[in-house]
C-alpha cells in the first residue's frame, strides 16, 4: 500500500540515498598519525632524559687525566665504574650541557665494576632503573662519552647474559652488541622506554660488543653502597 | 335505442379533458410497487469508509514521504558537514604535525650544538688539568 502510494507520488519525494562522497585525499587517518607522532615522541623523550642524564667523569690522578663516563640516578648521586674513579686524586662532572659539577665523594662497591659518586651541585636529570634484566634481542641504546669527546648515542641490542670477559667478578655480565670506545666506561645501557638496564664497563678489542653491569647486580650495588659510603668515600683521593 | 342515444352524445360533446376516473387499485393486482428504486443504505456508507480510510492512506504515506525526505536531507547535510570539518581537522593536523617536526629538528639541533659546545669545553678543561698537574 505505501509502496503504492509513495509510487503514485512519484520518485522525487522518495529519500534518495546520498550521493558519493568525493574521494578524500590519501592523507593518513589523523588519529592514527596523533598515535604514532606521541608515541614517537614519547621515546624521543626518554632517549633525551638519559641523555641529559649522562655525564662525562674526569679523573685526574697523579700520572694521567683520564675521562669516563656514568648517569645520574637523583639530583645530587650518580653511576660510573669503580675504574673510572680508582686512583683519582680528582674528580670532575661535566653535563651535558657543559657545566662543571664538583664531586663530594664517591662509592665503590665489591660485587661488580661500579662507583657511586655524589655530587655537591644537582644534576640536570636523572633516570630510572629498569625493574628486571632485559631480554636477549631487546633493543637498547649506549648513551655516553666515547674517546672523551661528544656526547653519543650507539644503537645496539642485546645477546645475552654471559660470565664476566674480564674474570674480575663472579656476577654475570651483560652482553651488548653496540659500539664503544675507550671513554664509554660508566655509560648507560637504555632500554626503549628510557630506563637503564646496565653499566658499560669493557668492550670487545673491535669495538662490536660491549659488557655490561646488568641492572639487577646494580641495585645490589646500590643497596650495599648506602651502608659503606663513608668508609669508601676516602679512597678515591691518594696521595701521590 | 340505447346505445344509439349514447353515441350520438359522445358526437355531440365538445372535445374536452375530462378527468379520468379514478380507479381503485385492483383488488385482483396483488401488491402495490413504488416507482423509484431505493438505494440500500448500508452499502453506500461502507464505500465512503473505504474511499475516506484510502484518502486517510494517502495523506499518511505523503506525510511519511515528507517526513523521510527531510530526514535524509538532513543526514546528508550533516554528512557533509562532517567530512568538511574531518577534511579539516586532518589538514590542521598535518600542519601541527609539520610544524612539531620542524620544532623538534631545531631543538635537536640547538642540542646538538650545545653537546659540541659542552665537548669543547670538556676538552679544554682536560688539557688545563693535564697541563696543572
Amino acid at each position: 500500500m505505501l509502496a503504492l502510494v509513495l509510487g503514485t507520488t512519484g520518485c522525487s519525494l522518495v529519500p534518495q540515498p546520498p550521493a558519493a562522497v568525493a574521494a578524500v585525499p590519501p592523507a593518513r587517518d589523523p588519529a592514527a598519525a596523533a598515535v604514532d607522532a606521541i608515541a614517537a615522541a614519547d621515546a624521543g623523550t626518554a632517549l633525551r632524559t638519559a641523555v641529559r642524564a649522562s655525564v662525562r667523569v674526569r679523573s685526574t690522578g697523579c700520572q694521567s687525566v683520564e675521562t669516563g663516563s656514568g648517569f645520574a640516578l637523583d639530583a645530587h648521586t650518580l653511576v660510573t665504574n669503580a675504574h673510572v674513579v680508582s686512583g683519582a686524586r680528582r674528580l670532575q662532572v661535566d653535563t651535558w650541557d657543559g657545566h662543571q659539577l664538583a664531586v663530594t665523594g664517591s662509592v665503590t662497591a665489591t660485587v661488580a665494576d661500579l662507583a657511586v659518586v655524589r655530587t655537591r651541585e644537582a644534576l640536570p636529570a636523572s633516570v630510572p632503573l629498569a625493574t628486571a634484566d632485559p631480554d636477549a634481542g631487546e633493543a637498547v641504546t649506549v648513551v655516553g662519552y666515547p674517546r672523551g669527546e661528544a656526547l653519543a648515542r650507539a644503537a645496539g641490542a642485546v645477546t645475552g647474559l654471559v660470565d664476566d670477559p674480564l674474570g674480575a667478578s663472579s656476577a654475570p655480565a651483560l652482553q651488548v652488541e653496540a659500539r664503544v670506545a675507550p671513554g664509554s666506561s660508566g655509560s648507560a645501557v637504555v632500554d626503549g622506554g628510557g630506563a637503564v638496564v646496565g653499566v658499560v664497563y669493557a668492550g670487545a678489542t673491535t669495538g662490536e660488543h660491549a659488557y655490561a653491569v646488568p641492572v639487577s647486580v646494580l641495585r645490589e650495588a646500590l643497596d650495599a653502597s648506602t651502608s659503606t659510603s663513608d668508609r669508601a668515600a676516602s679512597a678515591t683521593t691518594p696521595a701521590c | 335505442m340505447a346505445a344509439d342515444e349514447r353515441r350520438g352524445a359522445e358526437r355531440s360533446a365538445p372535445a374536452a379533458l375530462l378527468p379520468a376516473p379514478r380507479r381503485a387499485p385492483d383488488a385482483a393486482g396483488g401488491v402495490v410497487r413504488p416507482l423509484l428504486r431505493e438505494r440500500p443504505r448500508r452499502r453506500s456508507r461502507g464505500t465512503s469508509a473505504v474511499v475516506l480510510l484510502l484518502l486517510g492512506a494517502v495523506v499518511a504515506a505523503l506525510a511519511l514521504s515528507a517526513h523521510l525526505w527531510g530526514a535524509a536531507q538532513a543526514w546528508r547535510s550533516q554528512a557533509q558537514d562532517a567530512e568538511v570539518q574531518r577534511d579539516r581537522l586532518a589538514t590542521t593536523s598535518v600542519e601541527l604535525q609539520r610544524h612539531l617536526d620542524e620544532v623538534q629538528a631545531a631543538l635537536d639541533a640547538s642540542d646538538a650544538r650545545v653537546e659540541q659546545l659542552a665537548a669543547e669545553k670538556a676538552r679544554a678543561a682536560d688539557l688545563r688539568e693535564a697541563s696543572s698537574r
